[in-house]
């Protein structure tokens, strides 16, 4: 490429852009290691202590169990469901299939707090009680569109003649899927388990309105800043939550793309 | 092929509709334990709808198929005898190529042993032994090619479908294909049905052929007769290249018709010469080579007329010429062996050309 002028200033304009963008987050490691309860410049010293903390404080820990269980229930239930959708629509046609799939599209753009307000209203009608289950069934709501959309690529990018090569070499239509579609889909799959695990297990607005006494690891965290002496801790826990999270986006799409090569189409799309 | 033999597939009346489309319009045809049949037609004639409903892919809305004397109504693809190599070939990405030939022999739940034997046999027919353990998305087209003709065959169906198999390799390998799939054929002796839209495959490779237009057969024949004595104008167009004439009939004699065409005059043919009789809408067709530029005083044709070369295609063992008809705008195309051309034919330069009657054929 050649270096023009404008193309310097597109330089010093990522450079703004991605400062303000990761700058922000880059600050909590920083501080969740800085020896001191203030959370301010100039650092202080060196400690791991909030992070001992961390897994001494017992209601955290709670929390933060609670969160892997309404993750991982969300996830799975969320994909298989994203699974029936993606599967139907790529391979038949219905009336209806637009509207429908638009519909299941749309807590994708909803506010999530107007979610969450109109099912603790539904939920409270009907006369249940607030529990991890609540907030799962917002959660899989929530989930839903993110995983249709991922395994919908990945149905889409499988050969209509791999299925039916294998029901011409004997297999019947449920072992077809067994056997061909969900080998072949499966890197999707991982990739919408992981991604729909990572919307759950950061979930706030949903969770707070939807929980009970079972409070989720970002309602915890919320309740938490009340009390200043408690915000390193905080900002230690944010620091293993932010790995966690930046680790299985990069495992979801690593294995998008391993998908899309196996079945011979473009890399493009996703959310890298 | 003997007519009298059971049929391996009987097809009858079978009508498929795409809503409003009609895809196949009542066909009905046999087809014989061992031949090599080959549907061919232009795209959207129907010819891969009617292999597919063979395979059980797709459900016609009336007739009947029969393979080996059972009624395959309600029977799904994974039952039926028959097995499909794909116009994409289908070869699964995910297992290795020995997984690939024994997918079909595990779906029927043979032991390791015999599976393994057979996947070895399969391979080396195909000339890919000792490609078992290679992945499958390391192969080139020829290879997928031959994977999937192994995974077919070593089920030992009834009938092989070979959906467009070749129409995805370069020209050599085509041709290369050509021959080592007539070969396999013939030493395995299961019957093939080939669709192509390729002509020139369609009459190297088939037993008989079955030209499609429009959802319908609209003739069934070997090679030979296909090319010799197409049916109607449509057919003839759609196999090799046919000079029309307009005709006009100046008497019925018989079995005699006595016509005048349009730059060759007034001759004599016979009944025979018109497969479908004589339609009021009917034209000469005859074949480049069967006129010949006279070029030595001792050729003899039964017929001459004059003419002016308008255009030459050089073709190394053959030149095919344009040539305007005296008397006529009509320009037909003459093919020669250059082995027998004796001067130099140039743009311009007026000449015999030589015919028989016998050559034409009256089609509609």
């Amino acid at each position: 490429m050649v270096k023009t002028k404008q193309s310097r200033y597109l330089v010093v304009y990522i450079g703004i852009f991605l400062v303000f963008l990761y700058a922000p987050a880059l600050l909590l490691p920083i501080f969740s290691f800085n020896d001191s309860t203030i959370v301010a410049f100039p650092l202080s010293g060196f400690t791991l202590a909030w992070f001992i903390e961390v897994f001494k404080t017992e209601p955290l820990l709670t929390a933060a169990l609670n969160s892997l269980l309404v993750a991982v229930i969300t996830s799975v239930f969320a994909t298989i469901f994203g699974i029936f959708a993606a599967r139907a629509s790529t391979r038949y046609q219905f009336p209806g299939k637009r509207g429908i799939m638009g519909l299941i599209m749309v807590p994708m753009v909803l506010p999530e707090i107007i979610i969450g307000v109109s099912l603790l209203v539904v939920i409270l009608q009907l006369g249940f009680n607030l529990s991890l289950t609540t907030i799962i069934l917002g959660h899989i709501l929530l989930c839903l569109p993110f995983c249709t959309a991922i395994l919908s690529a990945g149905f889409q990018g499988l050969d209509k003649s791999f299925e039916e090569a294998s029901q011409d070499l004997g297999r019947s239509r449920l072992e077809t899927f067994w056997y061909i579609t969900l080998p072949l889909v499966m890197p999707a799959i991982i990739s919408s388990l992981l991604i729909s695990f990572t919307i759950s297990l950061d979930e706030f607005i949903i969770a707070f309105f939807l929980s009970g006494t079972e409070a989720t690891l970002p309602v915890y965290i919320w309740g938490q800043l009340r009390f200043p002496t408690r915000i390193p801790i905080i900002l230690a826990l944010g620091t293993v939550l932010l790995l966690v999270s930046l680790t299985l986006l990069i495992i979801a799409e690593y294995f998008r793309r391993i998908g899309a090569r196996k079945t011979g189409t473009e890399v493009k799309g996703g959310l890298f | 092929m003997n007519q009298e033999a059971k049929p391996i597939i009987r097809i009858e009346s079978i009508l498929k509709n795409y809503g409003a489309i009609e895809a196949l319009k009542s066909i009905s045809f046999n087809i014989y334990q061992g031949e090599f049949l080959t549907l061919l037609g232009p795209s959207g004639c129907g010819k891969t709808t009617l292999l597919r409903v063979i395979a059980g892919f797709e459900i016609p809305n009336s007739g009947l198929v029969e393979i080996d004397g059972n009624n395959m109504e309600g029977i799904p693809a994974n039952q039926r005898p028959t097995n499909m190599v794909f116009q994409s070939y289908a070869v699964f990405p995910h297992m290795t190529v020995g997984e690939n030939v024994a997918y079909g022999l595990k779906a029927r739940k043979a032991d390791k042993q015999t599976i393994s034997e057979e996947v070895n046999k399969a391979l080396a027919m195909v000339g890919m032994q000792g490609f078992n353990d290679r992945p499958s998305t390391a192969l080139s087209g020829g290879q997928r090619q031959r994977v999937a003709l192994a995974r077919a065959l070593i089920l030992k169906p009834k009938v092989l479908l070979l959906d467009e198999p070749l129409s995805a390799l370069d020209k050599r390998l085509r041709e290369q294909m050509q021959s080592e799939l007539r070969q396999l054929q013939r030493s395995v002796g299961i019957t093939f049905i080939l669709v192509t839209h390729d002509q020139e495959e369609a009459l190297t490779m088939s037993d008989r052929i079955a030209v499609m237009f429009d959802g319908k057969i609209a003739q069934l024949a070997s090679p030979q007769e296909l090319y010799r004595r197409p049916t109607n104008i449509q057919v003839a167009n759609f196999v090799g290249t046919m000079n029309f004439l307009d005709l006009d009939l100046v008497a019925l004699k018989g079995n005699d018709l006595i016509v005048e065409i349009e730059g060759l005059g007034k001759t004599t043919l016979s009944m025979d010469q018109a497969p479908l009789g004589y339609q009021s809408n009917s034209m000469a067709g005859i074949r480049p080579e069967m006129f010949t530029i006279i070029t030595n005083k001792s050729q003899s044709k039964t017929k001459v007329v004059k003419g002016r070369i308008v255009e030459t295609q050089y073709f190394g063992d053959m030149t095919y010429f344009d040539a305007n008809l005296e008397g006529t705008d009509k320009v037909v195309t003459i093919s020669m062996r250059n082995s027998d051309i004796s001067f130099e034919i140039n743009i311009g330069n007026d000449v015999e050309i030589g015919w028989n009657p016998n050559s034409i054929l009256v089609l509609s």
